[in-house]
């Protein structure tokens, strides 16, 4: 198809009406309905040339372009417009554009065409018709008044694009974006979710630590007062004979004094003394047992390796059956000071060392050797060693499992705790055969280097 | 006075530095002439020759304890009488050792006119008085008590506290308290322990030996 071509000029291409064959004959019914009179209307020039032309950009426009008298007669239908609305011409000129009013807008149309009448355009409004075969479609209107040669407005010209796709595609892009949207929202829900859980779990894990360091505490101290209980009457006869003591001597003086002779004020001062000095022994023993009973935090702090152990080993010897054991400390003075909890440290010690004296028995040679050593610049060992008898190989494989012991009255639960703390401060605890016979126990806490 | 000081021996046996220094300096202020030896079996290696003075024997001692010592004194003949010290609360150690031949018993920390007075009777009995009459006496006094009182003293002889006592016959702590002060009263003492010395001396037979 040709548009504007030589040889046809002057006829339409065929079938198709020239849209302005009724503006023509517009004059006629410009009487019975007639719009606004625009005026300057330029003078046309070599009419008929424009008019082939333009018929022939009418008719092969991709938009349907279709013109309506005033009163919304249909007076021409362009191909596109068979195209878009399945209505041949011959089936709706001269009938009223309502047809193709989609349902719920049979309103639109007469205001649209008082609006043309009163000389305004109406530009790209988005709205539905319905076709022939009942379907709706979605097209962009653009209304234009036409006028009479005398430029008053006699009808209405209508192009008319078919936005369906475009629509489709919009209401997809929405239906996508929509979608994306969504699945963004149920994956940041589920993320947040997951958040709270594991915000949840970590509050959970972090208070099932406190509570195993609290128990682990408790358990400690459990042991402290298990190894106390067992030594108490040990305890208890070892208050007592400072306490006896202390009331002999201040009874003695009481009597020197009531004999009343002179020179015995020295006497009695001496005596004052030792009365003095027996009630502090006293008072060491029950500080050393309240030290040993304190319910220790996990706390722990630069310690005097020395004062450590003497503190744990006069609780660990005190009431035992000591005399007639010999008990050696050999310090290595690059050993200084640790890192550790004391409490917990010293309950180890004495528990090694009952241990160590208990293994001794009433044997002949009973000789208990404490000795420290710097392994490296972070790590001191720490030894107990007794001339006992040593462990029997089957002994000495399950001591540190909890509950076994080769006591009558053990728990056996000593050497598990002991081993727990030290590896709590980061150290080992075993044991081997001593050279000499018996047993040592090692065990390594961190140094603390000097300065 | 030197004459006198020499029958007033007291000989200590006693483990515990402090403890050995502190019973001289009381036995010095009141006029006993006390002798240490600081283990059982330093006091077994002379106890032969000793003819004089009593025996004042810490119950609790390593290598050989009071309770050893004195029945190696037993099988020695040894015949001056042993009062042994025992830790507090410790009565029923206290019976083993009166049972084991002891005379008397006195718990530390001790009342020093406690002391000193069993030391008394103690040497008073010296070549006097033998074992024999000393529980014939104990067995009359104790005969003096009523069955509730008996039954007072047995328990402390078991070394139960009045609580125990009251539950073990149905009886309140408070009738338990008057039952063991009137039994002290037909005693003839003021002392839980001399109490519990003449019940576990009545129980001894006339060769002066625990029944069985």
């Amino acid at each position: 198809m040709v548009i504007g071509d030589a040889d046809g000029a002057g006829d339409p291409p065929a079938g198709y009406k020239s849209p302005w064959a009724d503006v023509a004959s517009g004059a006629d019914r410009a009487g019975q309905d007639r719009g606004t009179r625009i005026s300057g209307v330029p003078e046309r020039l070599n009419v008929e040339l424009e008019l082939r032309q333009l018929a022939a950009i009418v008719a092969f426009s991709g938009d349907a372009i279709i013109s309506t008298s005033l009163d919304g007669t249909v007076t021409t239908w362009n191909r596109a417009a068979e195209a878009i609305f399945g209505y041949r011409p011959e089936e709706v000129i001269g009938k009223p554009v309502s047809v193709l009013a989609a349902a719920g807008r049979e309103d639109e149309m007469p205001g649209m065409l008082d609006r043309i009448r009163n000389g305004e355009r109406i530009e790209h409004y988005e709205t539905s018709r319905r076709c022939k075969d009942g379907c709706e479609v979605a097209v962009s209107l653009t209304i234009s008044p036409i006028c009479d040669a005398n430029g008053w407005i006699v009808g209405a010209s209508k192009i008319v694009r078919d936005i369906t796709d475009r629509k489709r595609a919009e209401a997809n892009l929405l239906h996508l974006t929509e979608n994306l949207e969504r699945r963004v929202a149920e994956r940041t829900a589920e993320l947040e979710q997951a958040n709270l859980r594991l915000r949840a779990e970590i509050a959970e894990r972090e208070e099932a630590d406190a509570r195993l360091q609290e128990s682990q505490a408790e358990l400690f101290h459990a042991a402290r007062l298990s190894v106390v209980g067992q030594m108490a009457s040990a305890l208890a006869h070892e208050l007592n004979q400072p306490l006896a003591a202390a009331t002999n001597f201040v009874n003695a003086a009481r009597r020197l004094l009531a004999s009343g002779e002179r020179a015995r004020i020295e006497t009695v001062s001496e005596v004052m003394a030792e009365a003095a000095a027996e009630v502090l022994r006293a008072g060491q023993i029950i500080r050393r047992l309240r030290a040993f009973l304190t319910v220790g935090g996990t706390e722990r702090q630069v310690e005097s390796l020395a004062a450590l152990i003497e503190e744990a080993s006069a609780l660990a010897l005190t009431g035992a059956p000591a005399s007639g054991v010999q008990a050696f400390f050999r310090f290595d003075p690059r050993a200084v000071r640790v890192f550790a909890n004391r409490v917990e440290i010293q309950q180890v010690l004495v528990n090694l060392i009952r241990n160590a004296l208990e293994a001794m028995g009433e044997g002949a040679r009973r000789e208990l050797e404490i000795r420290t050593a710097l392994l490296d610049e972070e790590t001191i060992e720490i030894a107990v060693a007794d001339s006992g008898p040593g462990l029997a190989k089957e002994v000495s494989a399950r001591l540190f499992d909890p509950f076994f012991s080769t006591k009558s009255n053990g728990m056996g639960l000593g050497l598990s705790i002991c081993r727990s703390i030290v590896e709590a401060h980061g150290g080992r605890l075993r044991s081997e055969p001593n050279p000499g016979g018996g047993t040592v126990f090692r065990f390594t806490l961190p140094s603390v280097p000097k300065g | 006075m030197s004459a006198m000081s020499n029958k007033r021996i007291v000989h200590v046996v006693e483990d515990d530095a402090a403890v050995r220094r502190s019973l001289e300096r009381l036995l010095d202020s009141a006029g006993f002439t006390p002798v240490l030896y600081e283990n059982a079996v330093s006091f077994l290696r002379v106890a032969q020759g000793l003819s004089a003075g009593c025996v004042l024997l810490d119950i609790r001692m390593p290598e050989m304890d009071g309770l050893e010592l004195q029945s190696r004194l037993n099988s020695l003949g040894f015949l001056l009488p042993v009062i042994v010290m025992t830790g507090h609360g410790d009565v029923q150690t206290a019976v083993r050792a009166m049972k084991a031949g002891g005379h008397d018993f006195i718990e530390k920390p001790f009342d020093d006119e406690r002391l000193l007075s069993a030391i008394d009777q103690a040497l008073a009995l010296v070549g006097r008085v033998s074992r024999e009459r000393e529980a014939a006496e104990a067995r009359d006094k104790t005969a003096t008590l009523s069955p509730r009182e008996r039954e007072v003293l047995e328990g402390l002889v078991g070394g139960k506290p009045n609580k125990v006592i009251a539950y073990d016959l149905g009886i309140s702590v408070r009738t338990v308290e008057v039952h063991r002060a009137r039994m002290l009263e037909r005693l003839g003492t003021r002392s839980t322990a001399e109490a519990i010395r003449l019940a576990v001396m009545a129980t001894l037979a006339v060769h002066g030996r625990p029944d069985p």
